[in-house]
C-alpha cells in the first residue's frame, strides 16, 4: 500500500488515495493533441455529445414508453407527445439525434479516409470506430422499431427476412429472432432489451476502447506530420507552447470544441423544433399493420446505401439468385470498411489532396455512396434498377479493386 | 479560409444527400397533382381530363408493348377516362344551369317536409327530431344519415345542388354503387314542380338555417365522425362500427396522426377529391366548402400535432441559448489559444 500522510488539502487526501491529479494528466492536462487540426476533428467531440443526448433523453423516454404491440403507438404518440410535458422535447431530440448522429458518423469516418487517419499504427483505432458504427447501426435499428408505427414494422419484417438467406440454418434463425412466425409483440419486446440494455452498454464499452487506442498512436493530423510526441509534449510542458507542435486535450482542444458544439447545438435544435419530420417517415405516423403493406418500404436514410446495395442485383447470375448475390452483397458492404487498412497497400499517410490517385478515388466514392443512397429510396424498376445494379458493382469495385491498385502504384512511385 | 473551404464542402455533400433523399425523391415517389380546387366543377372535369391524358399516354406505351391483353386493358382504360370525362361534363353542366339565385327557402322549408328527406334526415335547429337513434341508423343506412341543420355552413350552394341531385355523383361514388346496389341516398326527382327551380330553394333553405360560426370541432364531427374516430381528442364514429365497416369494405382509420402520416396538403386535397389521392377508394368526396375544410385541418393539427406553438416558442429561445454561449465559447477559445499561437 501507497505510504499516506495527512492530507494537506482535499486534493492532496484524494491524490494519495485515487490519484486523481495522475488521472486528470491521463485523460486530459497531458492528453496531447496536435495542434495542427481543424474543426473535422471536433466531430469526436459532437459524437459524444450526442450520443449523451440520446441517452438522457432515452432514459427519459423509458419512462412513459410501454414495450407492448397494443400500448407502444399510444405510448409514444399520445402519452410522450401529448400528455407529458416537453414530451415532444424529448422525443424529438431522441429522434433528431439519432438521424444527425449518423450524418456526423459518416462525416468523422469520412475525414479518418481521407487524411489517411486508419492506417500505419492507426488501424485499431479505424477497427474500433468501424465497431462502434456497426453497433450503432443495430442500435438505430432495434429502436426504429419501437414506436410500432408501419413503417417500424414492415421495415422489421424485411429486414430480419434477410437472415433466411442463409444456408440450411435460416429460416429457424428468423423465427429465433423475431420469437414468432411474423414480427410481433415478442420481436418487440427482445428489440426493446436490445435498444435499451444490451447495446447501450456495448456501445459504453466500445467508447472506451476506441478512445483508449488513441492513446498510443495519437489523433492524425490536416498534414498527416509525423509528431515526436513525448518531444512536442516536453517542451509545452517547460513553457514553450507557441513553438509545440501539441496542445493538451483540455483546456487547448476542448476550448475549441467547446465553440464548435455550441454552434452544432444551433443547428441542431433548429431541426428539433422547426424540421424534425426530417428524420421521421410520415408512414411511420400510422400505427403497424401486418395485413397492409406500404407502397414502398425504405430504411431511413442513413442506409439508403446498403439497402441499394441489397437490391441492386437484381437479376440471378448463373446458379445464384438475385436475392442471395444482394444479401451478400449487403452483408460484405455493412463491414467492408473495416478492411481499409488492407486495401490501402501505400504507407504514405497525408491529407487525399496530396496523393493524386487517392484523390480521384475518394471524391469517387463520395459520389458513388450519395447515388447509391438516393436510389435507395426511389422504386428500382427500369432504368432506376440499372443505376442501383452499377453504382453497387462501383462501391464494390472502388474498394476491392480500385483501391488496391492505385495505392501499390503509389507505393511503387516512391520507391 | 482553409476551414471555410472545407466547411463548405461538408454542407454542399450534405445538402446534396438531402436535396435527393428529400425534396427529390419526394417529388418522383409522390407525383405533383393539381392543388384542392373548390370549384368543383373543374375539378372533376379537370381530373377526368388528366386521366384521359393518363390513359392515351399508357395505351401508346402499351402499344410498343405490342401485347395484345395489355393493349387491349390500356384500351378500356382509355374508354373508361373518356366516358367519365363525359360523364362529370354533362353532370356540372346540368348543375351549373340552376339559377341558385332564385332559391326561395319558405317554399323550401316546405319541400323538405313534402319531399320526405326529415324520413332518414333530422333537422333538430328546426324541431325535426331523428327518426332513430345514429347506431340504429347506421346499421339501417350503413353510415348514419347527417343532420342537416349545418350543411349550409358546411357546403356551398353549387356543391349541395349536386348532392341533392345525384348524390353518388357529387360524392363520386359511382364505381360502388349503382342500380343492383343503390347509394343509400336517393337521388331528389323533385315534387312535381321545375326540378332545378326546388332544387334551388332547398339550397336557400338550407342557407337560411345555417348557423353563421361553427367550432373545428363541430366541423370535424360533422364531416368526418359519422365514419371515422380520432381518439387522441375522444371523438368516435356515431354508429355500428361494423356496418360501417361493411358499408365501406374497411374500418375506416382512426385520424388522430392523420396530420403527420398524411401531411397537410395530402390532406387538403384527398377531402376535397378523394379520387385524386387514392383512385377507387370507398370513402366519399367529402366537398367542404374552403373555410370548412380549414377547420378540419386545424382540428386534426390540434390531435396529431398539438405541442406545435411550444415547440417553436421553446425552439427559439434553446437556439439563442446557444448562440449566446457560442461567443462566451468562442471568446473563451481566444484566450486559451492566445498562449498557444
Amino acid at each position: 500500500m501507497a505510504h499516506i500522510t495527512k492530507a494537506t488539502s482535499v486534493r492532496d487526501w484524494f491524490d494519495q488515495r485515487i490519484a486523481l491529479t495522475k488521472l486528470w494528466n491521463v485523460l486530459a492536462g497531458q492528453y496531447w493533441i496536435p495542434k495542427n487540426i481543424n474543426f473535422l476533428w471536433a466531430m469526436g467531440v459532437v459524437l459524444t455529445v450526442l450520443f449523451t443526448l440520446l441517452f438522457i433523453s432515452g432514459l427519459l423516454l423509458l419512462m412513459y414508453y410501454k414495450p407492448d404491440a397494443n400500448l407502444a403507438f399510444d405510448s409514444v404518440n399520445y402519452t410522450i407527445m401529448k400528455e407529458v410535458e416537453y414530451g415532444w422535447l424529448w422525443r424529438h431530440i431522441h429522434a433528431v439525434a439519432a438521424s444527425v448522429i449518423f450524418l456526423i458518423i459518416y462525416i468523422h469516418a469520412f475525414v479518418g479516409i481521407y487524411y489517411g487517419s486508419y492506417k500505419k499504427g492507426r488501424e485499431m483505432i479505424w477497427i474500433s470506430g468501424m465497431l462502434l458504427f456497426l453497433i450503432f447501426s443495430a442500435e438505430a435499428f432495434s429502436g426504429y422499431m419501437l414506436p410500432w408505427g408501419q413503417m417500424s414494422y414492415w421495415a422489421a419484417q424485411v429486414i430480419t427476412q434477410l437472415f433466411g438467406g442463409i444456408p440450411f440454418i435460416g429460416g429457424a434463425l428468423v423465427e429465433w429472432i423475431r420469437g414468432d412466425y411474423a414480427v410481433s409483440d415478442p420481436t418487440l419486446t427482445r428489440f426493446f432489451m436490445l435498444h435499451v440494455c444490451l447495446l447501450p452498454i456495448v456501445i459504453i464499452m466500445v467508447i472506451g476502447v476506441h478512445f483508449y487506442t488513441l492513446r498510443i498512436p495519437h489523433v492524425n493530423n490536416l498534414e498527416g506530420e509525423e509528431i515526436d510526441f513525448e518531444l512536442e509534449a516536453e517542451k509545452y510542458l517547460k513553457g514553450d507552447t507557441v513553438n509545440s507542435k501539441v496542445i493538451p486535450f483540455w483546456p487547448g482542444f476542448l476550448s475549441k470544441d467547446f465553440f464548435y458544439v455550441s454552434l452544432f447545438m444551433i443547428f441542431f435544435f433548429y431541426l428539433v423544433s422547426f424540421h424534425f419530420n426530417f428524420a421521421m417517415d410520415p408512414i411511420n405516423f400510422d400505427p403497424a399493420n401486418a395485413a397492409k403493406t406500404p407502397t414502398h418500404i425504405y430504411p431511413e436514410w442513413y442506409f439508403l446505401w446498403q439497402y441499394e446495395i441489397l437490391r441492386g442485383f437484381f437479376f440471378d447470375i448463373g446458379p445464384l439468385k438475385a436475392a442471395d448475390i444482394g444479401a451478400l452483397a449487403m452483408a460484405f458492404a455493412g463491414i467492408s470498411l473495416f478492411f481499409m487498412p488492407l486495401y490501402d497497400r501505400s504507407d504514405v499517410v497525408a491529407p487525399a489532396h496530396k496523393r493524386k490517385g487517392f484523390f480521384i478515388w475518394f471524391w469517387l466514392l463520395i459520389i458513388d455512396l450519395i447515388i447509391l443512397t438516393v436510389y435507395g429510396k426511389l422504386p428500382p424498376t427500369g432504368f432506376n434498377a440499372w443505376i442501383g445494379f452499377f453504382s453497387s458493382v462501383g462501391f464494390l469495385a472502388l474498394l476491392l479493386v480500385v483501391l488496391p491498385i492505385i495505392t501499390i502504384k503509389e507505393r511503387k512511385a516512391n520507391k | 479560409m482553409k476551414e471555410l473551404k472545407a466547411f463548405l464542402i461538408v454542407v454542399l455533400v450534405t445538402g446534396a444527400i438531402y436535396w435527393g433523399v428529400e425534396p427529390y425523391a419526394h417529388s418522383i415517389l409522390h407525383p405533383h397533382v393539381e392543388p384542392a380546387n373548390f370549384d368543383f366543377a373543374k375539378e372533376d372535369t379537370t381530373l377526368a381530363k388528366t386521366n384521359v391524358e393518363k390513359a392515351e399516354a399508357a395505351l401508346k406505351a402499351a402499344q410498343t408493348s405490342g401485347d395484345k391483353s395489355i393493349i387491349d386493358g390500356a384500351t378500356k382504360t382509355l374508354e373508361n377516362a373518356k366516358a367519365e370525362l363525359e360523364k362529370y361534363s354533362t353532370f356540372w353542366a346540368d348543375i351549373n344551369s340552376i339559377d341558385l339565385s332564385k332559391g326561395d327557402a319558405a317554399s323550401g322549408a316546405n319541400l323538405v317536409a313534402a319531399a320526405g328527406c326529415t324520413a332518414c334526415h333530422s333537422i333538430k335547429s328546426a324541431g325535426f327530431e331523428p327518426a332513430m337513434d345514429d347506431k340504429s341508423a347506421s346499421e339501417a343506412y350503413g353510415v348514419a344519415p347527417p343532420d342537416l341543420s349545418n350543411i349550409g355552413y358546411l357546403y356551398d350552394g353549387k356543391f349541395l345542388a349536386a348532392l341533392i341531385k345525384d348524390p353518388a355523383m357529387a360524392l363520386k361514388v359511382t364505381h360502388k354503387f349503382n342500380d343492383t346496389n343503390p347509394f343509400p341516398m336517393t337521388a331528389f326527382y323533385g315534387a312535381g314542380g321545375d326540378l332545378n327551380q326546388e332544387i334551388a330553394d332547398l339550397v336557400a333553405y338550407f342557407k337560411s338555417i345555417a348557423p353563421k360560426e361553427m367550432s373545428d370541432r363541430d366541423v370535424f364531427i360533422e364531416s368526418c365522425a359519422r365514419c371515422h374516430d380520432m381518439k387522441y381528442v375522444n371523438v368516435f364514429a356515431n354508429g355500428n362500427k361494423q356496418s360501417i365497416a361493411n358499408y365501406l369494405g374497411m374500418t375506416p382509420p382512426d385520424l388522430s396522426m392523420y396530420i403527420r402520416s398524411r401531411s397537410e396538403l395530402y390532406l387538403n386535397n384527398f377531402i376535397n377529391d378523394t379520387q385524386k389521392m387514392l383512385p377507387g377508394t370507398s370513402m366519399p368526396r367529402v366537398g367542404l366548402n374552403e373555410k370548412a375544410q380549414k377547420q378540419v385541418i386545424e382540428y386534426m393539427r390540434e390531435a396529431g400535432d398539438s405541442k406545435k406553438e411550444e415547440r417553436e416558442t421553446t425552439g427559439i429561445y434553446i437556439m439563442i441559448y446557444f448562440a449566446i454561449l457560442s461567443v462566451f465559447a468562442w471568446a473563451w477559445k481566444r484566450k486559451i489559444w492566445s498562449k498557444l499561437h
